[in-house]
C-alpha cells in the first residue's frame, strides 16, 4: 500500500496530503499509526513517566542543587565565581537605597531592574526554563530581600488584603445539582474539588493568583 | 529535559519564603502552620486520596465477588487517623463510607453490625445532608432485608417490628432529601417568572 493511500487509511484527505514529501508522509504515519494503535508501555517508562508527572517541588534538594547552593553562596560571599551573581545584585541594588523607600517600591524595582538581566543572562538552550528559571529567581530572591531588608518598614507598605484560602467544609453542595448514586463517585468528586482547592490555596500563598 | 539547579532551587526557596512569611506570620496557612485558622491542606487531601483508594479497591473486591476483602477496605478507612480539625467533608465521607459497609453487611445477613454503622455514621453526618439521608435510606434497606430474613425463619412478630422500622427509616430519608432539594432550589422571588 502506498503512502497516499495509508494516509487515506488513517482518515486523512489526499487534498492535505499530497504535497507531504514522502520523509513527511513517513512521520504522519508513524505519528498517526502511534495514536491509534499505540505500543505497549514497558514498566519502566510508565514508571518514569508516573515520576515524572509527580515531581514534587517540595522534595528535598539533590546534591546537585546542594552544591550548586553553596557555590552561588560563596560566590555571593566574594569567593569564586557564579554566573547567577549578577541577576541577584541586581535584584539587591534597590534595597539598598535607603530605609525610605518601601518595600514594595523596592520590589518593584528589583524586578525591573532583574528582569533585563535575566534576558541578557540568557544561556540556556530552552526558552521555557529559561524564563521560567529567571521568573523563580526573581520570585525567590525578591522575597528573600524583601524580608531580610529589616528596614524596610512595614508600617510604609500598604496592608495586604487578607488571603481567600479555601476552607474544609460541607461536600453536600456538590451534590446539590447532581446526586451519584455511588459512593466512590461520590469520593472522587470530593477529593477532585478538594484538590483543586488545595492547588489555589497554594497560588494564592505564593501571589501568583 | 530537566532543569537548572538554580531554578530547582529557586522553587524551595520561593515556597519557604512565601509560605513562612506570608502564611504562617499574618495569614491562614496553606501547609498547616501552628496555631492558624484552618484551611484545604495537604493532610486533608492525603484522607480525601485515602478515602478514595479505598472505595476504588472495595469496588474492584466487590466485582469479583470478595464482599469481606471490599469491608476490609472500609473498614481501615473508617479507623483510619483522621485530619486535625474534624474538617466537615471528613466527616461526611466517613458517613458515606458506613453507609456503604452497613449496605455490604446487611446484603450478608449481618444485620445488627450493619445497624452499628449506620448508628456510627449518622455521629458523624449531624447536619440535614444528602450524607444523612442517605444514611437512613441503608437502614430503610437493611430493615427491610432484615424483615423477610425474620419472615423466612418464622418469626413473625419480630420481622414486623423491622418491617416498622423499614417504614420510618425511609421516611426520614425522604424528609431529609427532600429538605436538601428545597434548599438547593432558588428562592421563590429569585425564580424565572415569579411574581414579585
Amino acid at each position: 500500500m502506498s503512502q497516499a493511500d495509508e494516509l487515506k487509511a488513517l482518515g486523512l484527505s489526499p487534498d492535505e496530503t499530497s504535497e507531504l514529501t514522502p520523509a513527511e508522509a513517513e512521520r504522519w504515519l508513524e505519528a498517526l499509526g502511534a495514536a491509534l494503535r499505540p505500543g505497549e508501555l514497558s514498566t519502566q517508562d510508565n514508571e518514569r513517566l508516573i515520576t515524572l508527572a509527580l515531581e514534587d517541588p517540595l522534595a528535598p534538594p539533590s546534591a546537585e542543587e546542594l552544591a550548586e547552593s553553596a557555590r552561588l553562596r560563596d560566590a555571593l560571599a566574594g569567593s569564586g565565581a557564579h554566573e547567577d551573581v549578577e541577576l541577584l545584585a541586581a535584584l539587591r541594588a534597590p534595597f539598598e537605597l535607603g530605609e525610605a523607600e518601601s518595600a514594595q517600591h523596592a520590589t518593584e524595582g528589583a524586578l525591573a531592574k532583574a528582569l533585563p538581566a535575566a534576558a541578557a543572562n540568557k544561556r540556556r538552550g530552552n526558552v521555557v526554563y529559561a524564563a521560567f528559571g529567571a521568573t523563580s529567581l526573581v520570585l525567590a530572591a525578591a522575597a528573600a530581600l524583601v524580608l531580610s531588608v529589616g528596614g524596610l518598614s512595614r508600617e510604609s507598605a500598604p496592608a495586604a488584603p487578607p488571603l481567600a484560602l479555601a476552607k474544609p467544609r460541607s461536600a453536600a453542595p456538590l451534590f446539590e445539582s447532581h446526586f451519584d448514586s455511588n459512593t466512590t463517585a461520590r469520593v472522587d468528586l470530593i477529593a477532585s474539588v478538594r484538590s483543586r482547592d488545595l492547588r489555589d490555596n497554594r497560588y494564592a500563598a505564593w501571589g501568583v493568583r | 529535559m530537566t532543569a537548572g539547579p538554580i531554578t530547582r532551587l529557586a522553587w524551595p526557596l520561593v515556597l519557604t519564603l512565601a509560605l513562612s512569611a506570608s502564611a504562617c506570620s499574618k495569614r491562614s496557612s496553606v501547609d498547616d502552620c501552628p496555631g492558624s485558622e484552618q484551611v484545604v491542606d495537604p493532610v486533608l487531601l492525603a484522607f480525601l486520596s485515602q478515602a478514595r483508594s479505598a472505595h476504588h479497591l472495595a469496588d474492584q473486591r466487590e466485582a469479583t465477588g470478595d464482599t469481606a476483602g471490599a469491608l476490609r477496605d472500609l473498614q481501615t478507612l473508617v479507623t483510619a487517623p483522621r485530619p486535625p480539625g474534624a474538617p466537615p467533608e471528613v466527616a461526611e465521607v466517613l458517613a458515606d463510607t458506613q453507609a456503604r459497609i452497613a449496605e455490604l453487611l446487611s446484603a450478608l445477613g449481618r444485620f445488627d453490625p450493619a445497624e452499628a454503622a449506620v448508628r456510627e455514621g449518622l455521629d458523624s453526618a449531624k447536619a440535614p445532608t444528602y450524607f444523612r439521608g442517605h444514611l437512613f435510606e441503608v437502614r430503610g434497606l437493611l430493615e427491610e432485608r432484615r424483615e423477610k430474613a425474620l419472615r423466612a425463619k418464622g418469626r413473625g412478630q419480630e420481622a414486623d417490628e423491622a418491617h416498622q422500622r423499614s417504614l420510618s427509616a425511609y421516611e426520614e430519608a425522604m424528609k431529609i432529601q427532600a429538605s436538601v432539594i428545597g434548599a438547593a432550589l432558588p428562592a421563590p422571588s429569585a425564580r424565572p417568572g415569579a411574581r414579585p
